[in-house]
């Protein structure tokens, strides 16, 4: 009896250990590329639109990104790839490498090793193999792309200041979106950022002046007046790299000398890594200027509803195609447009105590909506450089007047009475029936 | 894994070195056969020197591994055999064996072949070294080594790089590894004995620099993961070397008993 336990515990064991190997990703031919710029360790960001690998179809990546990840051919010991970027200019990497064969299973069939990669030809200004073993998946960077540097991109953030709630310091401020339709600068004409909203912006400066000013067309701002922003600097010939690189034009001594109070209550230098201003350009850009602004307390949050059912009195979350929202203190400014909106930011007129909102919907079935409040304006100081005084908006209630699809101030939503900075609570509620 | 494998080889070593360092005590004097020798204390205690004739070896093993000839007949993949032999030096045993393998799949549009030989030799150290029949539980350690060829024929479509036809061969290929054992050799009628082997086979290195990667290792089995194991049910006949019977540690006067009998 001792002994058949023996055997049969072994037996038990030796049964136990028989497993089949795993068919999931067996090859190991995805390449990783990072763009970089010679002579800076951060990542460059660049704008692909195809990458084409030899052997295979097109391969879209991201538009917008730092690296991308590439399956090579591993039925041959080479591949070209070829980067097409969102200017039309391309590049092509000839990459060489060791392939074997290994046979894993009846079901898995056989996987592909790829090892020694190396960079064979290219026309991109720097190749650097970092790591000469290809992966099975997407993760790992195998090989740095270098372009030569060249510093024309000035870096512009945007900060909100808000009043301080202790003594320690004067003001709060953190990072806040600027919506634009377009940015112009001077020298080109180049539209910039159309139909963006960002916290920051790189816009190109004109080397070969001492000035560039930008034009920003905000959105809900006035379309034929922009804010400006401009830009002094200096700059020189310099070239760190005369072996891979040509010539460059530095800029430095870099300067704010004009800002429009429509973009910013004050500005100031951002600071680089050695706690120094940033006052020359950098390639990748930095955020070489910041622009601050004073807390704007008018911004009332609209979100569209609709009921669960017909002529139900619950309600859900909406997305309705809205074709523009107007206001009747500002005719020309258009809000929103030609967008599919769930809730939406709407500045009431600080002049007043009412303002009335025009929402007009893609759909021209749906009726236009009129949305009229009131509020309560109570002015303090605001206690915040180049603020001045503040106001207040309270006691926000909907005209009698509006459709019964208007609720102002609903009372299922917190703080919905008061305007508030940032525009966290819903104010105002737009509810449409159920679809059909 | 490495470090398990270092682990299990110290304590394996630790407890093979207590079990053969332990003094051993004379059996107690039973009081029907030797009332006379109890009579002063002194003289009870008798002082056993191992003989070093018990490293004489008294016998060899050779058989094959059952499971390897079955193996034929249930996995249409396999083809080999394999023979045993070992040789008993008191409680150790030189191990050493030989066997050919080769596999043959064809799937997924994949033919793959490979043929060899394989050879692995070590030492068992048993543990029952008091069974009268001397059966045997051991630990052991083997050197194993390989010679093979292989060939794979690929017939296959890629979803992103099309068709990939092509034929690959290796040859002339070497393989050598280290294996983990434990087991028991259990005498069932005469001279026949049947055991088995257990197997953690590590260390694997080929010299494989062709156009393939190694899939399979004659001896040593799948080469994609580190280590693998190994069973082996042997059956096993034992030829004595020589009629008289060579004392061991364990038995100290056995020799003296058995001459007495004859």
């Amino acid at each position: 009896m001792k002994k058949s336990s023996w055997f049969i515990f072994f037996l038990i064991l030796a049964v136990s250990c028989l497993d089949d190997p795993d068919c999931f990703r067996l090859n190991n031919n995805v390449v990783g590329f990072a763009f970089r710029v010679i002579g800076s360790n951060r990542a460059d960001t660049v704008r692909l639109v195809m990458v084409n690998v030899s052997g295979t179809d097109n391969f879209v990546p991201d538009t917008v990104t730092s690296s991308v990840y590439v399956p090579i051919n591993f039925t041959t010991d080479s591949t070209n790839v070829r980067f097409t970027y969102q200017d039309g200019t391309t590049h092509y990497l000839d990459l060489r490498y060791n392939l074997k064969t290994q046979f894993i299973s009846e079901d898995c069939g056989s996987r592909y090793e790829v090892s020694d990669l190396l960079a064979r030809d290219t026309d991109i200004d720097s190749v650097r193999v970092i790591s000469s073993a290809p992966n099975k998946a997407a993760g790992a960077i195998n090989i740095e792309l270098l372009r030569c540097p060249n510093p024309r991109y000035v870096g512009v953030a945007f900060y909100d200041m808000s009043a301080s709630n202790n003594n320690t310091v004067a003001f709060n401020i953190k990072s806040g979106s600027l919506a634009v339709d377009s940015i112009i600068a001077d020298y080109s004409g180049e539209v910039l950022y159309p139909k963006a909203s960002r916290a920051l912006f790189y816009l190109p400066i004109d080397p070969y002046s001492n000035e560039t000013t930008f034009s920003f067309y905000t959105r809900g701002g006035n379309p034929t007046i922009p804010q400006k922003l401009r830009v002094t600097y200096t700059t020189r010939p310099q070239n760190s790299f005369p072996d891979l690189c040509p010539e460059i034009r530095r800029v430095e001594n870099l300067d704010v000398t004009l800002v429009d109070a429509g973009l910013a209550a004050a500005d100031s230098l951002g600071i680089d890594e050695d706690n120094e201003f940033l006052n020359y350009l950098t390639d990748p850009p930095s955020s070489n200027i910041r622009l601050f602004r004073c807390p704007q307390t008018n911004l009332a949050k609209l979100v569209f509803r609709q009921r669960t059912a017909t002529g139900a009195t619950t309600t859900k979350d909406d997305t309705i195609a809205v074709k523009r929202i107007t206001s009747n203190y500002a005719p020309d400014r258009i809000y929103a447009g030609n967008r599919d909106l769930s809730s939406v930011t709407l500045p009431v007129d600080p002049d007043a105590d009412e303002t009335i909102f025009y929402i007009e919907y893609t759909n021209s079935s749906t009726p236009t909506d009129t949305v009229h409040i009131r509020y309560r304006r109570t002015t303090s100081a605001s206690g915040i450089r180049n603020c001045g005084t503040i106001t207040a908006y309270t006691e926000l209630v909907g005209d009698e007047g509006n459709a019964d699809n208007i609720i102002v101030a609903p009372t299922n939503s917190t703080n919905s009475d008061a305007l508030h900075n940032p525009p966290t609570y819903t104010n105002i509620q737009v509810i449409h029936e159920a679809d059909q | 894994m490495r470090l398990i494998s270092s682990i299990v080889f110290v304590l394996v070593a630790i407890v093979a070195q207590a079990q053969h360092a332990a003094p051993r005590q004379p059996a107690a004097p039973k009081k029907d056969k030797a009332p006379v020798a109890t009579a002063t204390p002194e003289k009870d205690t008798v002082k056993v020197t191992k003989d070093p004739r018990r490293f004489i070896p008294t016998g060899v093993r050779f058989g094959t591994d059952g499971l390897t000839i079955a193996r034929n007949f249930y996995d249409n993949t396999f083809s080999g055999w394999e023979v045993d032999a070992d040789v008993d030096f008191d409680r150790y045993f030189l191990a050493l064996e030989y066997g050919t393998w080769s596999r043959s799949f064809d799937g997924s549009g994949n033919v793959y072949d490979n043929d060899g030989r394989y050879f692995r030799t070590g030492i068992d150290v048993n543990f029952l070294t008091k069974d009268p029949e001397k059966n045997m539980f051991f630990f052991g350690l083997r050197y194993g080594r390989a010679t093979y060829s292989e060939h794979l024929t690929v017939d296959t479509t890629d979803p992103d790089f099309g068709d990939i036809r092509d034929t690959y061969h290796n040859t002339n290929l070497h393989g050598h590894w280290y294996e983990l054992t434990t087991g028991l050799r259990v005498k069932m009628i005469g001279g026949f004995w049947m055991g088995y082997t257990a197997r953690f086979k590590f260390g694997l290195k080929t010299n494989d620099g062709g156009e393939m990667i190694t899939s399979d290792v004659p001896g040593f089995g799948r080469t994609d993961k580190p280590s693998t194991w190994g069973f082996n049910y042997v059956l096993l006949f034992r030829i004595p070397l020589g009629k008289a019977k060579v004392p061991t540690a364990a038995a100290p006067t056995a020799e003296k008993e058995s001459t007495k009998e004859k």
